[in-house]
């Protein structure tokens, strides 16, 4: 009766979902910033299923364009966190390359356009 | 039991498969694990107390070295005479002993000759007291030798300042009727107000963006320091962002507070800077220079605005839940709104007093000398450090001490002077005042002098010139000059970019070096420095180096 209730869930599914829990779990625990936090959450979403590197590559740029105008108005404070923030999205962007290339040498190309 | 068993299996086999197929489930336990041990040693919290830190523990200062100790019995002041004519002298010095010694005093030479001009039986003592000895110098001597009676005694003793003065006496009988040397000692360490209870952590600056802050009435005109009790609580990634003491006067009418005024003085740390300011008692004195009005309110306060405060980076300010100093009360400032709170932060507020001598304030450091035959010598020179401000008779808001550069400076802006009043306790004959500009991209300095502070008259000034370190672009040649910002941020003028050399120029300076003949009887002189208000150059700020101020006293 029971097994009626919860929808049928695929194995790689609740794995997926307990490693996303835990990564909430692990934000909470050592308490970090909202933005870091969701930048953490992100990043293991994206290794779970990777976007195309250029999304994360061009927030980095439009960052890395904002932290310049910060510091000209100078505004130090806001300019150090956007520019933590691109160095976060190169992060993603290099990794996300890293399985494209992975991938395409697998003989699997990634479009998400 | 076999159906379970067999179930179990099948989800095993069914768990490998997946993994297999799904590396990337692989990579992010692996990378969640890593990140979870990382921050496990990275985030926990390290919390350090003032009581933790007492009796020295914390303190990160390295203490200065006694001269004389148990393994080493002989302390030489080496070159003192040479050059010197033969005659009578007097060698002043301050010595600092942790137990009851005697010390003999010889004259030296690289021969080891050796001649006893004194025996001096020290008491112990926490500050170092000023000591004078005459004796008659003869040719061949070249040094001055300090050493134990008993050179296996287990005493330590501290020897500073020494100085020796040619005397126009000429006979011993002469000695005897010198006046004593008066040596100026500022004091730095008496509390004009505090409250010592600390029982009680305030925990308001765990939140972000607060001021929390205690009224305190002034007592004295000046402040020189703020002690205060903060347990700091953070971990390993606790940032570089500072916290921002300060200074400011307010309205306070017993039971709220305002204030309108801008910040007298400020002073900015870090998580990792504040130690340099921990004291023995685990306490943090934070150096703070002020001109203050006696009986008017002022706020100290730390501001965490510019701080990521987080539930394991934030500091707490010791204090009393109960309200235990009656002339001021607690606040905390979030946003616009500055409310009272209950209870006392622990405080205590320090001034300066100067020595006093007829009523009139001697400078720290500055020598009064009796040479004999009815002339006198009046000597003081700035130490470089920050009791150089206490010698201020006067000075705009923003005028601080430089750590970086040894200097007092202020900023180049309105009507912005500090000023000096010499006090030399005898006639003048004759003085001479010395000091040059700072740095070349600093604002012109303008110095006056006054005997009764109505006619001031400009002292002259040569061009001189300074070495100057700058820094050249090894690439394409063009030039970074490091030296001309005068900001106190970027006072550190040899530090240039890994890709530059640096070079040495000449600089173009100015060099005050003038002597001064009263016309008439004066005992004190004034003097006022400001910047040059036709100066268009970049300068934000002025200061003077190498001041010094010597005069010829007429003692009888």
């Amino acid at each position: 009766m029971s097994k009626n209730i919860f929808p049928k869930i695929s194995l790689k599914i609740f794995l997926e979902a307990v490693l996303v829990l835990f990564t909430v779990g692990m934000a909470f625990y050592f308490q970090w910033e909202i933005a870091n936090a969701i930048f953490f959450i992100l990043f293991v979403l994206f290794l779970l299923h990777p976007i195309s590197s250029r999304f994360p590559a061009g927030g980095a740029i439009i960052l890395l364009v904002a932290t310049a105008a910060l510091l000209v108005a100078k505004k130090e404070d806001w300019a150090e966190t956007s520019a933590i923030w691109a160095y976060y999205l190169m992060i993603f962007t290099a990794t996300m390359a890293f399985f494209e290339l992975h991938e395409e040498k697998d003989g699997v190309i990634i479009n998400k356009n | 039991m076999f159906k379970k068993k067999k179930m179990q299996n099948n989800f095993g086999k069914k768990l490998i498969n997946i993994l297999k197929i799904n590396k990337r489930i692989f990579l992010v336990v692996a990378f969640l694990g890593l990140v979870f041990v990382i921050n496990q040693a990275l985030y926990a919290n390290h919390k350090k107390t003032t009581e933790a830190c007492a009796s020295g523990k914390c303190l990160s200062t390295v203490a200065e070295k006694p001269q004389l100790t148990k393994d080493n019995g002989y302390y030489y002041v080496d070159d003192i005479f040479k050059d010197q004519p033969s005659g009578y002298y007097r060698v002043t010095f301050l010595e600092k002993s942790d137990s009851a010694m005697p010390v003999l005093m010889d004259l030296n030479t690289y021969t080891e000759k050796e001649s006893q001009i004194a025996e001096l039986n020290l008491v112990p003592s926490d500050k170092f007291q000023p000591q004078e000895v005459f004796f008659y110098l003869s040719d061949g001597f070249d040094s001055l030798l300090f050493q134990k009676k008993d050179p296996n005694s287990a005493g330590n003793i501290f020897i500073k300042a020494v100085g020796i003065t040619k005397l126009n006496a000429t006979s011993q009988a002469e000695l005897v009727a010198m006046k004593k040397t008066l040596v100026g000692e500022t004091n730095l360490e008496a509390v004009t107000a505090s409250q010592t209870d600390s029982d009680y952590a305030f925990p308001w600056l765990k939140d972000s963006k607060t001021i929390l802050g205690q009224v305190f009435q002034a007592k004295d005109s000046v402040i020189s320091a703020v002690s205060l009790k903060i347990d700091i609580n953070k971990n390993l990634n606790s940032g570089s962002r500072q916290y921002t003491l300060s200074l400011r006067k307010v309205n306070y009418d017993g039971e709220s507070v305002s204030y309108d005024g801008a910040v007298i003085v400020d002073t900015a740390f870090s998580f990792s800077s504040i130690e340099k300011y921990r004291q023995a008692d685990g306490t943090f004195l934070f150096p703070l220079f002020g001109m203050l009005e006696k009986n008017q309110y002022y706020l100290i306060s730390l501001d965490n605005s510019k701080v990521d405060v987080s539930k394991q980076n934030y500091l707490e300010l010791k204090g009393s839940k109960e309200d235990k100093y009656s002339a001021g009360i607690a606040v905390v400032k979030k946003g616009k709104e500055m409310y009272p709170i209950d209870g006392d932060l622990y405080f205590k507020i320090y001034g300066a007093q100067l020595l006093q001598e007829g009523g009139m304030k001697i400078f720290n450091g500055a020598k009064i000398e009796d040479l004999g035959k009815g002339s006198g010598r009046y000597s003081y020179a700035t130490e470089g450090k920050f009791v150089d401000l206490f010698d201020l008779s006067g000075a705009s808001a923003g005028t601080e001490f430089s750590e970086s550069d040894k200097i007092i400076y202020a900023p180049a802006k309105d009507n912005a002077s500090f000023s000096y009043a010499v006090n030399m306790l005898y006639p003048i004959s004759k003085l001479n005042f010395s000091a040059s500009q700072v740095k070349a991209g600093w604002k012109k300095v303008k110095v006056s002098y006054s005997f009764d502070q109505n006619d001031w008259v400009d002292l002259p000034f040569s061009a001189g010139s300074e070495l100057a370190t700058t820094a050249i672009e090894a690439d394409n040649g063009e030039s970074v000059d490091g030296s001309s910002s005068d900001t106190s941020e970027a006072q550190d003028s040899l530090a240039v970019a890994d890709n530059t050399v640096p070079v040495v120029t000449e600089e173009s300076v100015q060099v005050f070096d003038a002597d001064i003949v009263p016309t008439k009887e004066a005992r004190t002189v004034y003097f006022k420095i400001t910047y040059d208000p036709s100066d268009t150059s970049k300068g934000k700020s002025f200061a003077l180096k190498n001041l010094k101020i010597t005069a010829e006293l007429k003692l009888k």
